[in-house]
């Protein structure tokens, strides 16, 4: 059956469609013909023509009541056969007019169309077509919105029906989870997440107050951190460093004040028992008490 | 230069005192300590007799202010009141030089009150020795 025109190129659109219908329709035919006959082709075994397909039966033997039934449908089957041969080279030369045909059709069509659009373009028609056009775009869009919310809401439907319907842990018993995060760059993940957002949104207080202070001192053993302190503390120098400080000044104020009475008796001794002018360093410098200039 | 006077004088002779006081003292209380150990009850200080308690008193502060002033410049006492014993080349005094001032000290203890007529404030030891009790330079 190969060699036949209908599944040409040369042909436009229309009648390749129109050749492949009546080839279908032709083929579906042959099958019924074929079913209702009950050609016996098995009988011929494996015998095939060159192309692939059945061989045709081989001519009955002559003889017997038999043979003249299988004669009576060999025949049937021919007579078939020759008719689907009509047909197809019926159809063959019906597209091949057809297509004849189609060319001038097809020019005068694009004439008319042509000529159409120039004639819309002068007129208002073009300007009405075009709105026209608008709603009928408008429209469009609305009916695809419309259809792909169905057909995502079902899809979904179907979604859930079928993970409901699935035994996932079945699913996750078989999925090797290790080797999953094996492949999983978490450093790369983490760097993408903004860590500071996620401790602003975090509410510390609720967080501490849902800690058990009590018990968490209770599990302290503060007797031995007070004394690891106080061996750091080093309490001893403390005490050694302002005693002295203290021991220091004290001495420091006997020290002038007795530098003091000193200058006193002397001034005393000086202007009212001896009448004289006092004596060298008997008036030191305010700034420094108790020192003899040289 | 002129020397010190005499409240801070007397103040630091006050702590000497006190110092070779106690030190006496405890030297007594060992002793009587020992002698209570070997004899026994009652326990006593060493029966002395004053003249000699009074001259060991005397050798000891001799002692005493001599090795101070030889070795350091300044008695315990004058430690603490910031005065200190040099000669006319301000250096602390010699041994000779300390033994002398000692002595007319322990002798002759009322020459303190010369310093209060003395135009350069100068004790008699201090005349004698040819030495100046001066004050330390303050700390600060």
């Amino acid at each position: 059956m190969g060699g036949n025109g209908t599944a040409g190129t040369g042909r436009p659109l229309v009648l390749r469609a129109a050749g492949r219908a009546g080839r279908v329709v032709a083929g579906a035919a042959g099958l019924a013909l074929r079913a209702a006959t009950d050609v016996p082709t098995r009988l011929g075994g494996h015998h095939r023509t060159p192309d692939g397909w059945d061989a045709p039966p081989a001519p009955p033997a002559p003889g017997g009541h038999d043979e003249t039934a299988a004669v009576v449908r060999l025949a049937a089957a021919r007579l078939g056969e020759a008719a689907l041969g009509l047909a197809a080279v019926t159809s063959r030369r019906a597209l091949d007019v057809a297509a004849a045909a189609a060319l001038p059709v097809e020019a005068a069509a694009t004439i008319a169309v042509r000529a159409g659009t120039a004639v819309a373009g002068r007129s208002r028609l073009a300007g009405r077509i075009d709105r026209l056009a608008r709603v009928g775009r408008v429209e469009q869009r609305r009916n695809e919105r419309e259809a792909a919310l169905l057909l995502r809401s079902a899809w979904q439907r179907s979604v859930a029906r079928a993970v409901a319907a699935t035994d996932v842990d079945a699913v996750l018993d078989r999925i090797d989870l290790d080797a999953v995060v094996a492949k999983v760059d978490l450093d790369a993940l983490v760097a993408q997440v903004d860590l500071d957002a996620v401790v602003a949104r975090l509410d510390v207080d609720a967080v501490v107050g849902r800690v058990d202070l009590d018990a968490l001192i209770a599990r302290l053993d503060i007797p031995v951190l007070v004394e690891q302190v106080l061996d750091d503390v080093d309490l001893g120098r403390i005490v050694r460093e302002s005693s002295t400080g203290m021991a220091a000044e004290t001495v420091d104020a006997v020290r002038s004040r007795s530098a003091g009475a000193d200058r006193a008796i002397n001034g005393f001794v000086d202007r009212v028992v001896l009448r004289r002018p006092p004596r060298d360093g008997s008036v030191p410098a305010p700034s420094e008490p108790g020192r003899a200039p040289p | 230069m002129t020397g010190a006077g005499l409240v801070s004088r007397c103040a630091a002779a006050l702590v000497d005192v006190a110092l070779v006081a106690a030190a006496s003292a405890l030297a007594g209380i060992v002793l009587s300590g020992i002698r209570y150990t070997v004899d026994g009850p009652p326990f006593a200080l060493p029966p002395l007799p004053g003249w000699a308690l009074g001259v060991g008193h005397s050798v000891l502060v001799l002692i005493y202010l001599t090795a101070s002033w030889t070795l350091t410049g300044r008695t315990p006492g004058q430690l603490v009141l910031g005065l200190r014993v040099v000669t006319a080349a301000a250096r602390p005094p010699g041994p000779l030089r300390a033994l002398v001032r000692a002595l007319v000290c322990v002798v002759f203890p009322i020459g303190v009150l010369w310093l209060l007529v003395s135009r350069r404030t100068l004790a008699v030891h201090d005349v004698v020795a040819r030495t100046v009790l001066v004050y330390d330079p303050p700390r600060w």
